[in-house]
Formats: C-alpha cells, sequence, structure tokens
C-alpha cells in the first residue's frame, strides 16, 4: 500500500507541474508576443499623437 | 528595461525555490508515519488552497477599488483578472491534488461532502467570472468587479466549510491547537512552509507578468480602434473633399 502511494505522489505532481509550467509558458511567450507587437506599432502611434491637433 | 530584468530575476528566484521545494518534498522530508509517501501530496495540495485564497481575496480587494469612485483605475481591474486566472489554476490544482490524494487515504476519488463540493463551486464560480471578463462591451470593468465581490462569498464558506459541517476532509492542522494529528516533524513543517512561500513567490511573477499582458493586450485593443476609426473616416472626408 505504501510503496503503491508513491503512483499517486508522481501523478499528482507531473499533473500539476505540466499545468503550473504550461501556463507560465504561455504567459512568458504571450509577454513577448505583446512586446513585439507594442514596440513595432510604437513609432505608428507616436506618429498619430505628434500630428494630432 | 530594469522592469524586465526585476521580472527575470523574480523568475529565477521562483525557479530555485520551486526546484528547491521539489528537493525537500520528494527526497529529503520523511514519510508520514500513518499515510506513507502519499503524505509528500500536501506539499502541493496545501500551497495551491492557499493561494486559491489569496489570489481571490486578492481579486476581492482589487474590483473594490476598481468599484470606489476615487481609487478607480485601470489597473486594479487588470490586477484583478490576473490574480482570479491563477487563482483558477490553484483551485483547480487543489481539487485534482486533493483527489489524487483521497484516493489511497480514504478510498473513493471524489465524495460529496462540505469542503469539496464548496471548493468546486468556487472552481466555477471564478471559472464563470473569467468568461465574464471576455465578454467586454461597455462598463464591463464595473460589472466584472461586481461579480467578483459576490463570488468572494464562497471563499470563507469553504474555509468554514470543515467547522460548520461534519466532513470527510479534516479540520485545518497548521494553526490548529485541538487537532490530535498535526504536523510535529520540523523537516515536514519547514518544506511546508517552503512549498507556500515558493508558490507565493510563483503567484507573484504570474501576477505580474498577466498585468503586463493584459495592459499591452488593452493598448493593441486601442490601436486597434482607433485604426478602425480612421478607416471610417478616411472615405467620407475624400468623398466630402
Amino acid at each position: 500500500m505504501i510503496a503503491g502511494n508513491w503512483g499517486y505522489v508522481a501523478f499528482g505532481y507531473l499533473v500539476s507541474a505540466a499545468v503550473l509550467g504550461a501556463y507560465c509558458a504561455r504567459l512568458a511567450i504571450g509577454l513577448r508576443r505583446a512586446r513585439a507587437t507594442h514596440l513595432r506599432l510604437g513609432e505608428d502611434g507616436g506618429e498619430r499623437r505628434s500630428t494630432a491637433p | 528595461m530594469i522592469e524586465r530584468l526585476r521580472s527575470a530575476w523574480l523568475g529565477a528566484l521562483t525557479s530555485v525555490a520551486l526546484a528547491a521545494t521539489l528537493l525537500f518534498a520528494l527526497v529529503i522530508a520523511p514519510p508520514d508515519s500513518v499515510q506513507g509517501d502519499a503524505a509528500r501530496l500536501l506539499y502541493l495540495h496545501v500551497p495551491a488552497a492557499w493561494l486559491a485564497y489569496l489570489a481571490f481575496f486578492v481579486t476581492a480587494v482589487a474590483s473594490a477599488l476598481y468599484l470606489w469612485p476615487r481609487t478607480r483605475r485601470p489597473a486594479w481591474d487588470h490586477l484583478a483578472g490576473a490574480s482570479a486566472e491563477v487563482g483558477v489554476i490553484c483551485t483547480g490544482l487543489t481539487l485534482f491534488v486533493g483527489s489524487v490524494w483521497g484516493k489511497p487515504i480514504w478510498g473513493p476519488w471524489w465524495e460529496w461532502e462540505a469542503r469539496l463540493t464548496t471548493t468546486a463551486v468556487l472552481f466555477f464560480l471564478y471559472l464563470g467570472y473569467l468568461a465574464l471578463r471576455r465578454l467586454g462591451g461597455r462598463g464591463a470593468e464595473r460589472r466584472n468587479a461586481i461579480a467578483a465581490l459576490i463570488a468572494f462569498v464562497d471563499v470563507p464558506i469553504v474555509h468554514f466549510s470543515v467547522n460548520w459541517w461534519t466532513t470527510l476532509h479534516q479540520e485545518g492542522s497548521v494553526f490548529n491547537d485541538r487537532m490530535q494529528v498535526s504536523i510535529t516533524d520540523p523537516l515536514m513543517s519547514f518544506t511546508l512552509w517552503l512549498a507556500v512561500g515558493s508558490f507565493t513567490l510563483l503567484y507573484v511573477w504570474c501576477c505580474i507578468t498577466r498585468m503586463r499582458l493584459l495592459e499591452l493586450e488593452d493598448g493593441q485593443a486601442e490601436r486597434d480602434l482607433a485604426r478602425a476609426i480612421e478607416a471610417r473616416v478616411a472615405p467620407t472626408a475624400t468623398v466630402s473633399a
């Protein structure tokens, strides 16, 4: 019974690590992409602001 | 640049803390005298539950600050959304790990008892809150803030459910002197606090990153709207000229 418990422990830790890892990766990749888009469009936005009446 | 460096340092510190937690939880901490190695799931279950409470508390406070006219800022709405997202993941993990732990100790994977049921309700309440946030629309932030405050009512019910009703789930054992079964081994106790600390760091990193992402997405949405307005106005201007 006690030896068999390692199966449950491994299952719990592996799934939790996969879920948290996937979420953190999604955040990091999303932020990198959003920053790239922001930088690319930043100059455009600056021009628009500078020509506004 | 400084912000990125801070985020990188926080990310690195969180990774080290989580690695240390894994080492202590799976290798260094001794097995429980009654539950054996299954008790190692404690170092996941308790921090996940603690973070869910913390995340939903932060969501409620940020929502209240958004609703209060003097403190109304988009940042509070972003914080509420970011924190609720982490909270939902942690509540899901609490339910999952609890179920995996319950199987070898209690027998069934799931029991419809007070603590488990109220936690499941909490999970679906905040899942609904996140779905509501995605709807957007006029006055969405105000509507979301009210929804977050209503959903928070379930948090104390979850916490005190083990005292109010007879449950299969044990009472809280960390700050409970009345409990006959408590964590007396110093190494187990240290591992639990290390896990709580490292999960809290993870929460802070996730919240900061998600908030920044929400800010950038909001800016992008504003730019898209301005471009759409320009595209509509431009042909009219050409015709009138």
